[in-house]
């Protein structure tokens, strides 16, 4: 067991997402989120960042992205601030039908719920809009957590919301395939796709 | 189905996004059954808007025709239509049957009361009705709406092909659909905009255009614009907003520079929320109220951000600056035209009030059409087109006389 392969928890996050073929995550860094932008640089050639100047044009963006291509397209906001400037976007996806995934920062777990700085329970901002919104709870769960989320966002066509505590990000956890991607989305996806081509837009 | 087209005198059509690839297959279910076809304004695009059974799209953003037609047709067939304006449309004539053809039994009724549900995709539909449905050699209501929307299309053609100093719209989206190419994805903001757009916008089969529907929001076109040049690198993309909506998001002409995405904005500055004044005229209130935007010079703000970009006053300088514009895209850079528009109030469809008494079209000008009188007060049809500098336009009855269309 010990000489098993670790990856951050963050760097596995983000190979679930390009797993499902998304090429890029438009959004805004904050001292939250530095777990998830430390796994952006290391993944940069998978996965492109593209920095917006104001988080509700990268939940625009993301929006836009999802009803032209019928794919799942991605944001992130920092905690407080960052996560409310979302919401914009995220409405318009949620009324338009379009897949979204929308990544929050959270300060770390063992700060949350003593009122820390940014810090309150970003969960009740997103229960309206959402279609499913958690908060992860284990470093080993993140990138399980995203890929159910993704599930999620294609099955209500809507949006899901995954609250992340900056330090899990940073735990070295068991390297699996944690993306539950496989053949039969491929058809489904290429199925929605080509229904959306003219009928999301 | 069938045996409610053929006790229908007037029946038209009213399709939705759920027609998808379906679209020639509806114009031949047109043709063969002589029924107009009115879309919902997001399923611009999906039928070939050259044929002549197709009306347009009906409220506010709509022709003249779809709206006049609806309103005296005595059969709604909605195929894959989510249409958010129901309330608005629906009510406005009674004594007709409804139909919905929705893919989702929980959506229905939840247009209007049904007198018929059929729980089936927009496409087998038609293709079904295709197969089991005998020819309609003629009919007059379908004389009568193609007429009435050619007229409509007569005056949209004459505001697009003339020339304007200062600039109006019409004329921007002529330039925009020369510039275009048969791919070319157009990101759309919310304002006077999106009606433009619905009555000048050329939409081909290849085309793709996205705006924040439901939800509407402003600030929606540069976000859309980037999230496009990103998926399709190799398509033209464009986005074209309003002064206000441009302000809420300026700041990011700054990402399609940093990240060198040639996208081509237009900017239509009328210093006003328009859309918002067109409402605020049928509303009553003593004059407008907080509306006015104060301008700016929007060239010099994209240059500061990094965006070359031009202004433009009147259309005989829209070849020059479509000339700069395509230089720069070609260069691989962002740019941005600045078109500073009059603040005219596109022709008001919804002023338009039809009823029906004793087989006769009574039509007039809409009692809460200009309450807060900062208009010119009108009273009749001729002076309503003659302000709007529409005096082609001939009333509803001109068309049901001519046809000999049966309002009974
Ligand atoms: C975020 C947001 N705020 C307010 C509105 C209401 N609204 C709809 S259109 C409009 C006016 C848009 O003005 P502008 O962008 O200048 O376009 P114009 O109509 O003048 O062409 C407003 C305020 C909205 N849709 N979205
Ligand atoms: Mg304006």
């Amino acid at each position: 067991m010990s000489d098993k392969k670790t990856v951050r928890a963050s760097v596995a996050m983000l190979k679930v997402l390009e797993a499902w073929g998304v090429k890029q995550v438009y959004g805004y860094p904050g001292g939250s989120f530095n777990s998830t932008m430390s796994a952006l640089e290391d993944e940069k050639d998978n996965i492109k960042y593209i920095q917006i100047r104001h988080e509700q044009v990268g939940a625009l963006a993301a929006a836009a992205e999802a009803k032209l291509t019928g794919k799942v397209a991605v944001t992130f906001g920092s905690a407080g601030p960052g996560a409310v400037n979302l919401l914009n976007g995220l409405y318009d996806a949620r009324e338009d039908h379009a897949p979204v995934l929308a990544l929050v920062g959270q300060v770390p777990h063992y700060n949350m719920n003593y009122n820390f700085f940014q810090e309150f329970d970003e969960n009740p901002i997103f229960q309206d809009v959402a279609c499913y919104a958690r908060t992860v709870m284990t470093a080993e769960s993140l990138p399980y957590v995203v890929d159910k989320a993704i599930r999620e966002a294609y099955k209500h066509s809507g949006v899901a919301v995954v609250i992340i505590p900056n330090d899990f990000g940073m735990v070295e956890i068991p390297e699996e395939p944690y993306s539950s991607v496989s053949p039969s989305d491929n058809r489904n996806q290429k199925q929605l796709t080509k229904r959306s081509t003219r009928c999301l837009i | 189905m069938l045996d409610l087209i053929k006790n229908a005198k007037r029946p038209v059509f009213h399709v939705g996004k759920g027609i998808k690839d379906h679209g020639d297959q509806l114009i031949e279910l047109s043709k063969k059954l002589k029924i107009p076809v009115i879309m919902t304004g997001l399923a611009k695009g999906l039928i070939d808007e050259e044929y002549e059974g197709h009306i347009g799209v009906v409220n506010r953003a709509g022709s003249k025709s779809a709206n006049e037609m609806i309103d005296i047709s005595d059969l709604i067939i909605a195929i894959g239509a989510d249409f958010p304006f129901a309330n608005n449309v629906y009510p406005r004539h009674k004594n007709y049957k409804f139909v919905q053809v929705d893919h989702d039994e929980a959506e229905f009724g939840r247009h209007h009361y049904l007198d018929l549900g059929i729980w089936s995709d927009a496409s087998q539909f038609v293709d079904k009705m295709l197969d089991r449905s005998t020819e309609v050699s003629d009919r007059p209501y379908y004389n009568a709406a193609v007429a009435d929307n050619n007229n409509w299309k007569e005056y949209i053609n004459k505001t697009y092909d003339r020339e304007s100093d200062p600039l109006e719209a019409p004329q921007l989206y002529r330039t925009l659909n020369q510039v275009a190419t048969p791919d070319t994805i157009v990101s759309l903001d919310v304002g006077d905009n999106t009606i433009n757009t619905l009555r000048y916008l050329k939409v081909g089969p290849k085309n793709k255009w996205t705006v924040s529907a439901l939800f509407a929001t402003m600030g929606s076109g540069i976000p859309g614009a980037i999230a496009a040049k990103l998926n399709y690198p190799d398509r033209q993309v464009v986005s074209i907003q309003g002064d206000g909506a441009f302000s809420m998001v300026m700041q990011d002409l700054i990402t399609e520079k940093k990240y060198k995405l040639p996208i081509l904005n237009i900017v239509t500055s009328n210093c006003v929320l328009g859309f918002i004044k067109g409402e605020q005229d049928d509303v009553d209130m003593k004059d407008y109220s907080g509306i006015d935007l104060e301008d700016a010079d929007w060239a010099k703000a994209s240059e500061g951000l990094g965006v070359e970009a031009t202004t433009v006053t009147k259309s005989s300088e829209l070849p020059g600056a479509v000339e700069k514009a395509v230089a720069a895209l070609s260069a691989g850079k962002p740019f941005l035209i600045n078109a500073k528009i009059t603040n005219k109030r596109a022709f008001p469809v919804e002023a338009l009030k039809v009823e029906v008494e004793d087989g006769k079209i009574k039509e007039s000008v809409s009692p809460v059409y200009n309450v807060n009188h900062s208009r010119p007060d009108i009273k009749t049809l001729p002076e309503l087109f003659a302000h709007y500098d529409a005096q082609e336009l001939k009333p509803l009855q001109y068309f049901i006389d001519k046809y000999n269309v049966d309002l009974n």
